[in-house]
């Protein structure tokens, strides 16, 4: 193993990649701040940067956005009370409390050394995890493969923000979607209307950008942002010996949170933040003091999100199934570049595997590094109003879906996903189901039609073999927990922070 | 009321784009947006615009060698 990663330090410290990576954690942290631009939707805008490059680079720069992204967001949950996306809800709670108590720049710093330490230690979980994992998967087939992502399917309608129900009508949506264009076994056109663009499909990156990035910025119309930047002297972003010793704990507890629950599909750096407040809050002495500017609320869930992003990485990697839908745009990267993935990738592509996981461990350093000294400029950047902001932003979702190739068809579907994403909000439909059933469906109908093949169309075979009967009874157990009085999603379980 | 102004502009902005090339279109779509939404003074309306649209032709036009449409006026 130490071989291996000395290979991938060798790939991801030439300057072209500490370059790219670079400009990934750089981009992510300005993302991160930026209210109304999540890091899936600066993903699918900077896809089209990382065609002319080779995958290795592209896929270190994008996940350089993704946990520079973890980073920035908690800027303005702490400064503004604004979470610059999902996975700092929490920080706002105690990290604006003790910016106000005169705090920000403990509040900061902690955040920041919660990150790095979350984000290393989840990648050397990430490199002991993976292997033995994927060479477990090797063993499966058709049936495997399918009963896996229908499993992953559901575990992400369990976690999904509102009722499982709507979740599951949104993956249901988005099996279908993935259905549009050429099939891929018999080569007839599907659902196409005699539209030639759609022969290829409803593009993955239309579709994300308009349900992810488009509607947060028709919501924020709508609502209005109010963004006054906390006047505060931002001063001792070190933490003292007192904060260090009231956030080791929580950090630990936060970095095996984040990254178990990382790994699962669905749960990603949101739920591990949320879960981690509600135990940090659980298990502490003082209870009272959450809310009021605890560092432990916000060392912990910090953490975790950041741990999370790690763990995400494992199913991608070993199985070839992304756990969200930013891990959905970097495998839709490796697939462009006809990168093989799933169990082999490990095998087959040693280079990209390790590359990454070395970049990493680079790019939390360039985190810390950058961040603490350049929170001065990062608060500038806040001060932008948003009437300016939303048009660069609306600008940057048409030349990103635009871009990929070069039809206007393409801002057209990424409009109508935005007004239909914007309605989805409205009405408390989960966008995460759709995104990651809309990548897995072909593949899903591929491993399914295969599998019948297989048995000359007997649905025993999903059954017979062992390890596909076992993924099968858990996708169903996961169906039916929520109708189980322990397994109920209350809200208390669905908003812990609340209660 | 914004919301059906943006989709409005975003719509404009698509399907004008073949007819009035890049730099054109974007330079009037941003110049809506910023004056007709949430109005801005007119010099930040006319150099965000100007300096925005500069700016993405030169990093996705040039940089990153994107095929943007033409238009009547060739750029």
């Amino acid at each position: 193993m130490l071989h291996d990663l000395y290979l991938g330090f060798s790939i991801a410290l030439t300057a072209q990649n500490i370059m790219y990576c670079f400009l990934g954690v750089l981009l992510g942290t300005l993302v991160g701040i930026l209210p109304g631009l999540g890091p899936t939707a600066a993903l699918s805008l900077l896809f089209v940067t990382t065609i002319h490059i080779p995958p290795i680079s592209g896929l270190i720069m994008l996940a350089g956005i993704y946990y520079g992204c973890q980073y920035g967001g908690s800027t303005t949950s702490i400064l503004l009370n604004i979470p610059g996306e999902a996975a700092s809800v929490v920080t706002c709670i105690d990290g604006y409390q003790m910016a106000r108590q005169g705090r920000a720049g403990p509040a900061l710093g902690i955040s920041a050394f919660g990150s790095f330490i979350g984000g290393t230690l989840a990648v050397v979980g990430l490199m002991l995890v993976a292997p033995p994992l994927a060479s477990f998967a090797l063993k499966f087939s058709f049936p495997e493969t399918f009963s896996l992502m229908c499993l992953g399917l559901v575990i992400v309608s369990f976690f999904a923000k509102e009722s499982m129900l709507k979740a599951l009508m949104m993956a249901a949506l988005g099996l279908f979607l993935g259905t549009v264009g050429m099939d891929n076994m018999v080569g007839k056109p599907r659902f196409t209307f005699g539209v030639n663009t759609l022969l290829d499909g409803v593009g993955l990156v239309p579709v994300i950008m308009g349900i992810f990035g488009l509607s947060e910025v028709f919501l924020n119309l709508e609502q209005g942002l109010s963004r006054d930047v906390l006047k505060t002297k931002i001063s001792n972003l070190l933490p003292t010996l007192q904060d260090w010793k009231d956030s080791s704990k929580p950090m630990l507890r936060g970095t095996l949170l984040g990254f178990f629950l990382g790994v699962l599909p669905g749960g990603g750096a949101t739920l591990s933040s949320f879960a981690s407040y509600a135990i940090e809050k659980k298990v502490s002495k003082h209870p009272k003091k959450f809310g009021e500017g605890a560092i432990e609320g916000v060392a912990g869930p910090e953490t975790a999100n950041n741990a999370a992003v790690g763990g995400a990485f494992i199913p991608l990697l070993t199985l070839g199934i992304p756990a969200n839908a930013v891990m959905a745009i970097l495998l839709g990267l490796l697939l462009s570049h006809g990168v093989q993935v799933g169990p082999q990738l490990l095998m087959k592509h040693k280079d990209i595997f390790w590359g990454v996981i070395a970049s990493m461990y680079i790019g939390n350093i360039l985190l810390v590094v950058l961040n603490l000294p350049l929170i001065g400029l990062w608060v500038k950047i806040l001060k932008i109003p948003y009437p300016i902001l939303f048009p660069l932003i609306l600008l940057f979702c048409v030349i990103g879906s635009f871009s990929l190739n070069s039809l206007i068809w393409d801002v057209l579907i990424m409009i109508v996903f935005g007004i239909i994403g914007y309605l989805f909000k409205k009405f408390d439909y989960d966008g995460a189901p759709l995104i990651l059933a809309l990548v897995l469906s072909p593949m899903m109908e591929k491993a399914f039609r295969q599998s019948l093949l297989v048995s000359k169309g007997s649905f025993w075979i999903f059954v017979t073999h062992p390890i596909s009967a076992v993924l099968l009874a858990m996708t169903v157990i996961v169906l039916i927990l929520p109708l189980l009085p322990w397994g109920k999603r209350t809200p208390e379980r669905l908003n812990p922070i609340a209660y | 009321m914004k919301i059906g102004y943006a989709i409005l502009a975003l719509f404009l902005y698509a399907l004008g784009m073949n007819y009035l090339g890049f730099v054109l279109s974007t330079m009037l779509f941003l110049g809506f947006l910023l004056r007709g939404i949430d109005p801005k003074p007119w010099p930040t309306v006319i150099s965000v615009s100007i300096l925005a649209t500069g700016a993405s032709y030169w990093i996705f036009k040039i940089w990153l060698d994107v095929q943007f449409p033409t238009g009547i006026i060739g750029f």
